[in-house]
């Protein structure tokens, strides 16, 4: 019996040992792995075959395309990357944590210097980190920003211009107006039209911010009035002002003729000219875009006139500097390509994204897109998007506001302890 | 006689006819007292045991120098080279020699190539930081990895303490052997030795493969993560990208100071509160449900019980998950939890907002709804389990104890408080103590419902966070994590949880010493 339980036990033991090394294996020397958007991914194989053919050194390598979003790009790669993607997708706030986590290296000065020819400035001086001689990525998209969608047949050109014409608007045809304000991303606006600024500095250990000041309070005080529950209090929804998720209430809403605007990002148009097309209406005729609407705030008695604003971001593509090194420089040839015109020109066809290649941009077929003009002129009342603590993304003010939990008493108190958080949340 | 000082002296207090408060309340301080005196016993010994540690090793050094002092040549060198004093007496004890042998040049080869770099390091936890590869393509390779050399210095303090053991075991063979040889005795040759490793020496030949792994897989981790507690690894000091760096005990001040410290003492104020609720409630309800189902009177006891328990068929997660969303709220009517629509649309019920009532507080950022929410649900899933240990309890009441209560007059109460409840006190106290340290670490419940409560900000605990769901919130669920601090975190809970585990042990000591329940 004893001899029996340990001939097992030996056996048991070799048994899983032997499994153990059957999972290694595997060479993958010449694979590059690329994550990008589901909706991207198409388009990318296509100019991805382009670049084998122009690149005959490389034309055994395999590219392969895994699907990940960009947003979560930066928690999947984790702390060791040497087995993650070697090309990878992200929006460009995200930047500050790949360098931090040393995901990114600066681009060798060959791609630097293209790099610096062929796109925008403001993303290339973007993409240099605040502190880096060349940029640590590729730009790959500049069309992060939300504008106002309206629907041409509730409202006219009048109504769309400020916030309280957009309310009265609401009120008489007794339909809401999305503005997703619970959300971190779009409830900033305000503040950022004010002149507030919310950084860090440049190496990460001070965070700065003038929010507690005469100017935030005014901000706030002026939130109070458009969204308090009391005295705005009608229809459907106790402001008419609704905060509703952007990405899925405004197709649903313009498709179905339930509301009458909406404060959405450049990367809805798709879903809303989906839907208002299965609604039976041509979209291009009945929704528009624009500049987000202006707003007024008092301030030492007299009234401020400001436009909202919108983060402004892009999308960056990154190459895996903890691969071995003759990966990298494959890497580095191929994300050149899928950022450069083509690769950009075909997102742009594929999924409507805007460049930051300065040639495409120039190009007729951006000129005239409705949604990437709106851009460009919603650029002017625009904040770059930068590394944020999470105090600044849930603190939340804007819905305790509309729920009454925040009075009008509670304004100087909120404003300081939303700044006292944001400070020592470094 | 010796009867008068046995266990069975009721105390004084006990003795004479005081009320119920009074009772209760001496009860309790005498209950604190115990605690206290047997606290006091383990910190009084700790001393003496240190002491009897420190003796015991010295003997093993006494013992290693007289058998250098009195063995042969070939002892001797088997201080220096492993297993010579085995193989160089005749062919049977070669095997043994040369098994200890390689376990030398196993160590010493360990030691260049991981203990001994690993183990310099340790100190420091690295010098150099991941730098930019000048000539372009990413970084350049030779950075140190921090939390490697934390862990393989921790795995080489291990290997040299057993290394020490297994010196110590082969100069006493070696030595032994000698005697053996100068008494003229035989030695024991390779099927002696392989007969004795399979059957005295079994539990030995089977045990060692487990214990290594235990040690590996448990033992090392544990150490390792305490270790980080003083150390400031955090998302800005991140292996491989950054290092970090020994702080002592600055996490510990950072969490008792004064920015986190006051989150902390309340966080720690609720996961006590929440803890008393959770397990009084499931066992007082549990046990009234027990009562009640047991009643002469009721029919289909067997389908009542059924009922309850297949709640707890079904696992926490999924039961837990659905609770959240049948309870959830959203301002708008449309999009508002199953449970608030069936108030409004099947019984009318006229609320303040169209949405119903914001049961877990994630609108109105109310934290006492929340709180009271995750209680009450925690005990629809807890009751089934003490209705039915309670009831298996209730079964075994001998019914002459009623009937002669009924005689003498007693009312229900009377017989529940006098009859019922001490008994089932007697025999489920020690389980009640056990379910409250469990439920001191209940990270399903907390984190399924509510995710940590409303108000949740960044790396700040939620309302109802736990202290081990804001463990979990600051290492796993964050996007600064803060791993020392979460360390700390853990080491108090488990200096808390162990403080109540200490009383379980005290209880169960004060049970042991009635023979018979009175």
């Amino acid at each position: 019996m004893k001899k029996a339980l340990s001939i097992l036990l030996a056996a048991a033991t070799a048994v899983s040992v032997c499994g153990g090394l059957a999972a290694c294996g595997g060479d993958d020397s010449t694979t590059i792995t690329v994550w990008a958007p589901v909706k991207s991914i198409a388009g990318y194989k296509q100019v991805a075959a382009d670049w084998k053919k122009a690149h005959s050194e490389y034309k055994d390598w395999t590219i392969k395309f895994s699907a990940h979003e960009e947003s979560v790009v930066q928690t999947d790669l984790g702390n060791d990357m040497s087995n993650k993607g070697d090309i990878f997708f992200f929006p460009s706030d995200h930047l500050y944590k790949l360098v931090q986590k040393k995901a990114v290296a600066q681009l060798p000065q060959s791609y630097a210097e293209e790099v610096a020819g062929r796109d925008h400035e403001d993303v290339v001086e973007y993409a240099k980190n605040g502190e880096g001689k060349n940029p640590y990525a590729y730009p790959a998209t500049y069309d992060n920003g939300y504008m106002l969608y309206y629907d041409k047949d509730l409202v006219g050109e009048k109504d769309i211009e400020s916030l309280d014409t957009l309310q009265a608007a609401a009120k008489s045809k007794k339909l809401p107006f999305i503005w997703e304000y619970s959300n971190g991303y779009y409830s900033c606006s305000m503040f950022l039209a004010a002149g507030i600024t919310f950084d860090y500095n440049a190496d990460h250990t001070k965070y700065n911010t003038n929010v507690n000041s005469d100017e935030g309070k005014a901000v706030l005080k002026a939130c109070y009035d458009y969204l308090n529950p009391d005295t705005n209090g009608n229809g459907t929804s106790p402001t008419l002002i609704v905060s509703d998720q952007a990405d899925t209430k405004l197709p649903d809403g313009f498709g179905n003729k339930q509301i009458i605007a909406g404060v959405g990002g450049s990367w809805v148009w798709p879903q809303i000219k989906a839907s208002v097309e299965l609604g039976g209406r041509v979209a291009e005729d009945v929704i528009g875009v624009t500049v987000l609407p202006k707003f007024t705030y008092q301030l030492n008695g007299k009234d401020v006139t400001k436009n909202m604003y919108s983060l402004i971001g892009g999308k960056f593509c990154g190459v895996n500097a903890q691969k071995p090194k003759d990966k990298q420089k494959a890497a580095h040839s191929l994300a050149s390509y899928l950022t450069g015109y083509e690769g950009q020109k075909v997102r742009f066809q594929t999924t409507n994204a805007g460049p930051s290649n300065k040639e495409l941009a120039a190009e007729d077929e951006i000129k005239n897109n409705m949604v990437l003009q709106a851009f460009q002129a919603q650029k002017e009342f625009g904040y770059t998007q930068n590394d944020q603590p999470d105090a600044f993304w849930s603190a939340n003010l804007l819905s305790k506001i509309s729920t009454g939990d925040i009075g009008i008493s509670d304004i100087s108190k909120s404003i300081s302890d939303w700044a006292d958080l944001l400070i020592k949340s470094v | 006689m010796a009867q008068d000082t046995t266990v069975n002296t009721v105390p004084t207090w006990k003795k004479y006819n005081r009320p119920w408060y009074q009772k209760f309340g001496l009860a309790v301080l005498n209950y604190i007292k115990n605690v206290g005196t047997m606290i006091w016993n383990v910190i009084k010994n700790i001393p003496h045991a240190i002491w009897r540690l420190i003796c015991a090793i010295g003997l093993c050094f006494q013992g290693l120098w007289t058998r250098f002092k009195n063995g042969d040549f070939r002892t001797k060198i088997s201080y220096l080279i492993f297993g010579f004093g085995c193989f160089t007496r005749g062919k049977k004890q070669v095997l043994k020699g040369i098994l200890l042998f390689l376990f030398e040049a196993l160590f010493i080869v360990y030691m260049i190539f991981i203990g001994g770099p690993n183990l310099a390091l340790m100190g420091s936890l690295g010098t150099i930081e991941m730098t930019e590869d000048p000539d372009g393509f990413g970084y350049i390779d030779n950075y140190h990895n921090s939390m490697e050399i934390l862990i393989f210095s921790v795995m080489t303090i291990f290997f040299i303490i057993f290394f020490a053991y297994m010196y110590i075991k082969n100069t006493k063979i070696a030595y032994d052997t000698q005697k053996l040889v100068e008494a003229g005795k035989p030695l024991s040759g390779p099927k002696q030795q392989l007969n004795y490793a399979l059957n005295d020496g079994y539990h030995v030949t089977v045990l060692a493969l487990p214990v290594l792994g235990v040690l590996l897989i448990t033992v090392l981790p544990l150490t390792v993560n305490i270790l980080v507690a003083f150390t400031n690894y955090d998302w800005m000091h991140n292996p491989p990208a950054q290092l970090f760096d020994w702080t002592g005990f600055e996490a510990f001040g950072k969490l008792f100071g004064r920015s986190f410290g006051t989150q902390l003492w309340s966080v720690l104020g609720w996961t006590l509160v929440w803890a008393v609720f959770a397990t009084f409630t499931n066992f007082f309800f549990g046990m009234f449900l027990a009562m009640i189902i047991n009643k002469k009177s009721i029919k289909l006891k067997t389908f009542w019980r059924t009922c309850f328990v297949i709640v707890i068929a079904v696992p926490d997660f999924i039961s837990l998950m659905m609770m959240s969303k049948f309870f959830s709220y959203n301002p708008m009517k449309s999009s508002t939890g199953a449970f608030n629509r069936i108030l409004s649309d099947w019984f009318h019920i006229k609320f303040t907002t169209e949405g119903g009532i914001d049961w877990f507080g994630t609108s109105t950022f109310s934290a006492g709804m929340a709180r009271v929410s995750v209680i009450v649900i925690n005990l629809w899933r807890g009751m089934p389990f003490t209705m039915l240990s309670t009831y298996g309890i209730l079964m075994n009441i001998p019914e002459e104890l009623y009937e002669s209560s009924r005689i003498d007059g007693a009312g229900p109460v009377r017989r529940f408080v006098s009859i019922t409840f001490p008994y089932i006190m007697f025999v489920m106290g020690p389980s009640l103590i056990t379910t409250f340290t469990g439920n001191i670490n209940n990270f399903n419940v907390i984190f399924f419902l509510t995710g940590g409560g409303p108000n949740n900000v960044g790396n700040s605990p939620g309302d109802t966070d736990l202290l081990i769901t804001w463990l979990y919130k600051l290492t796993v669920d964050s996007a600064n994590e803060q791993f020392a601090m979460g360390s700390v975190i853990g080491i108090f809970t488990f200096l808390i949880t162990s403080f109540f585990a200490l009383i379980v042990f005290n209880s169960s000591k004060s049970i042991k010493q009635e023979d018979t329940f009175q």
